[in-house]
């Protein structure tokens, strides 16, 4: 009996232990994952440069409509740290802008990582058709997203202050020589090129010209803050001193000059030979001396500097002194060869990282959003740069590259978003110096306005369903038929949240890649979107996210 | 450890228990000895699919054992996870805390059945080994990121049934040797999932869903155990 109930136990015991190893055995391991897919935060670019070049009168972006993009090229010490938006690097860092607008980055790599101990600069020099050329330097000292605003002057409707004369035909050379002296003054007299007779003049390659003249001479006036807000490399910028140093800095400036001469095989005269050139130019009265902390005055020194537009950079070439000339300042100077020139006292007291902003928000408002801003100085209002920070809730913003030991305010401007509005007591904001180690508070309203729309991103490339990618990217939009009021929002890990959107109202999307750029209206009529599962074109995924 | 303790004081109690009802018996058994004392207790060490450790057995009658006991093992291996394309090194954690009933139907075999804890889970720590070159940009296996995902079992305590050959307390001897085989039922177990880096939306709700979808019908952990057991008196 006892030998049979063992039996019994034994096979039931047995049949349970085999049970459960064959469930077991339906299920490896390797299965475990099934079904799982492999998604993807693609945030490469840490630090975003978002470029926009605008044409300084009219305010306008350039191309816009359509009608003709900027060339951008990136030069300076880390030229190399520089991609667009997607992370591809042109051949010669060579970029076209798309209506006015470009996406850069900086290359994720260590050696070009912002930090306060390892600041990141370039120069951004844009040139276009029918404009004056210009630059902007650039030092970022620490990860995050930056804007950066170019005003362009073009030549046949330039902004106010800024005078333009163009002499065609003029002076004929023979064997490269001058034969008669030229005189070209801008309207108004604001500035003269007095080209004396003799004078040799060859190309960048040192060629020699020929035949008649074209003479383009534009003046900026240093007082009126439309030309300021235009000056070709802007204020904040950096020069090669007389002891060979280059540096970083803010011009005061006195004035500005540009010449260009093309002889009739539009060969540009870079050098002269057998003389110099005359420049003389009007000092506004308004000018102040930072040195002398007053107004321009007759005797005072001011630097001369010369404008390497290929570079964007900024060469001392000697002080000259302020003359009075029957009540009207002037400077003058000998030239040898040709750029932009300008009289400027260069203040080299500045900071790579400054004060940090913060920006506290009453009331409700969704996701992060650019603020702008004029920056002047308060000792003679004078205007320094432009100013657009990215402000997310709690998060501090920082200063970059900022003049030390100079009382500035910033005036903001509520252009890029509809649904904030400065504080009245902040506007403007004054700050006594940008480079302390200080928290300067600004206090927002939130306007309710609209609606709030978001959207969730998922594509995939055909080679790999399973690599899901959630997209990280900026992107401009406006309002239909108010393609002057552009405004910024930004996918974050394939998730955005755009406030103050009318529904029912069409927006026109803009997005920039690799030299294309996506314009597509788009009309908004739910406030949540979903795109999960769109499947890229192969090229693009072979482009931009290299699969 | 909270879910520890219920089974090491149910565990003490019932070894108590046992103790005192033995003690009494032992009490009257002085005064009129017999041959078969129906109380022992032994010591024993345990190999098991649970990892190694130990056990503590009371025989509270001549058929009844109570056991309780310990184990614990870790084992690392690398592991290489096509379907996230993950390489890295892994754990497998091994443990339990058991209180178990033998009833010896047969003076080599028996059954048993008890409760147990069960510490077992897998962790799966990697790096992807995907490189990115983009453009001007090479985004690395570390910015990439990591992933990790653990499964362990999610009931606190899981009931257990086995069968078992030899003896887990000598009857005569001091020695005493059982081999013995069974199913944990510990429920479907439950998946932790955390991504870092790049691919930290891997390590979203939804995924780990499918995670612990496709590892529900997990529900039985086996049991094979060997234990040498040295009769204490």
């Amino acid at each position: 009996m006892k030998k049979r109930l063992f039996s019994i136990y034994s096979v039931i015991a047995v049949l349970l232990v085999g049970i459960v190893f064959a469930g077991m055995s339906c299920k490896k391991f390797s299965d475990i994952t099934e079904g799982t897919k492999l998604i993807v935060d693609f945030s490469l670019i840490e630090t975003s440069i978002d470029v926009r070049v605008f044409d300084a009168k009219t305010g306008n972006l350039i191309g816009q409509d359509g009608d003709g993009n900027v060339s951008i090229r990136i030069t300076g010490a880390d030229k190399d740290g520089v991609v667009d938006a997607t992370g591809l690097q042109p051949e010669n860092q060579q970029y076209t802008t798309q209506k006015g607008m470009l996406g850069l980055g900086l290359n994720p790599a260590s050696e070009y990582t912002p930090s306060q101990m390892r600041r990141v600069s370039f120069n951004i020099v844009a040139h276009a058709d029918g404009y004056l050329s210009t630059s902007q330097h650039v030092s970022i000292s620490a990860t995050g997203k930056n804007f950066v605003r170019i005003n362009m002057v073009a030549l046949d409707n330039p902004p106010e202050g800024v005078t333009v004369v163009r002499e065609e035909n003029v002076g004929t050379l023979v064997g490269g020589q001058i034969e008669e002296p030229l005189l070209i003054v801008t309207p108004g007299g604001k500035a003269e090129l007095t080209i004396p007779a003799g004078v040799l003049m060859k190309d960048a390659d040192g060629t020699l010209l020929q035949g008649n003249l074209d003479v383009l001479l534009v003046h900026f006036d240093n007082a009126v803050e439309e030309a300021l807000a235009a000056f070709p490399g802007g204020l904040m910028t950096n020069a090669t001193t007389l002891d060979g140093n280059s540096t970083d800095g803010m011009f005061f400036s006195a004035g500005f000059v540009a010449i260009e001469i093309k002889d009739a095989n539009d060969r540009q005269a870079k050098t002269f030979e057998g003389g110099t050139l005359g420049l003389l130019a009007e000092v506004s009265p308004e000018t102040y001396n930072p040195f002398a902390q007053r107004n321009v005055a007759a005797g005072d020194e001011v630097p001369f500097w010369s404008y390497d537009e290929n570079t964007g950079s900024w060469t001392e070439e000697g002080n000259y002194t302020v003359t009075n000339n029957a009540g009207v300042f002037e400077l003058s100077a000998e030239i040898s060869h040709l750029s932009y020139f300008n009289f400027d006292w260069f203040w080299t007291e500045f900071c790579y990282y400054g004060v940090d902003f913060e920006f506290v928000v009453q009331g409700e408002i969704c996701d992060c959003f650019p603020l702008q801003g004029i920056m002047r100085r308060q000792s003679d209002n004078a205007f320094i740069a432009w100013v657009e920070m990215w402000v997310c809730q709690g998060e501090p913003v920082h200063t970059f590259f900022a003049p030390a030991n100079m009382p500035v305010y910033i005036e903001w401007l509520d252009n890029l978003n509809p649904t904030i509005s400065v504080d009245a007591q902040y506007q403007p904001t004054y700050i006594e110096d940008l480079c302390e180690d200080i928290t300067v508070t600004v206090y927002l309203t939130a306007i309710p306005y609209g609606t709030t729309v978001t959207a969730e991103v998922e594509v995939y490339c055909p080679s790999d369903p399973d690599f899901i990618i959630r997209p990280n990217f900026g992107v401009w939009y406006h309002k239909s038929g108010d393609i002057n009021n552009w405004r910024y929002a930004e996918m974050v890990n394939g998730f955005a949240e755009i406030c103050g959107v009318e529904l029912g109202e069409t927006y026109y999307f803009f997005a920039y890649y690799d030299g294309n750029y996506y314009y597509e209206p788009f009309t908004v009529t739910e406030a949540n979107y979903e795109y999960v599962g769109f499947e890229l074109p192969a090229e693009v995924c072979d482009e931009v996210f290299g699969m | 450890m909270k879910q520890i303790y219920p089974v090491f004081i149910a565990g003490v109690m019932m070894l108590f228990c046992g103790l005192q009802m033995h003690a009494q018996e032992f009490s009257s058994e002085t005064s009129t000895p017999t041959k078969e004392s129906s109380f022992g207790m032994a010591i024993g060490l345990k190999s098991s699919s649970f990892g190694f450790g130990g056990e503590i057995v009371a025989a509270v009658s001549p058929r009844i054992n109570l056991r309780l006991g310990a184990t614990y093992m870790r084992l690392a291996f690398a592991y290489q996870d096509e379907g996230f394309a993950l390489d890295g090194d892994n754990k497998i954690l091994l443990g339990s805390v058991s209180l178990i009933a033998d009833w010896q139907f047969h003076k080599n075999a028996y059954l048993c059945a008890g409760v147990l804890h069960s510490m077992n889970s897998l962790t799966l720590t990697g790096v992807s080994t995907r490189t990115f070159t983009i453009g001007a940009i090479t985004v690395d296996p570390e910015k990439v990121g990591s992933l990790t995902y653990d499964i362990k079992a999610d009931m606190p305590v899981s009931p257990y049934l086995g069968f078992g050959l030899g003896r887990n307390i000598t009857k005569d001897g001091v020695v005493g040797f059982a081999i013995e085989g069974g199913v944990v039922y510990q429920g479907s177990p439950k998946v932790n999932l955390i991504g870092t880096g790049m691919i930290s939306p891997t390590a979203s709700e939804q995924q780990r869903q499918i995670l612990e979808d496709n590892v529900a019908d997990v529900k039985f952990y086996p049991m094979l155990s060997a234990q040498l057991t040295f009769r204490i008196f």
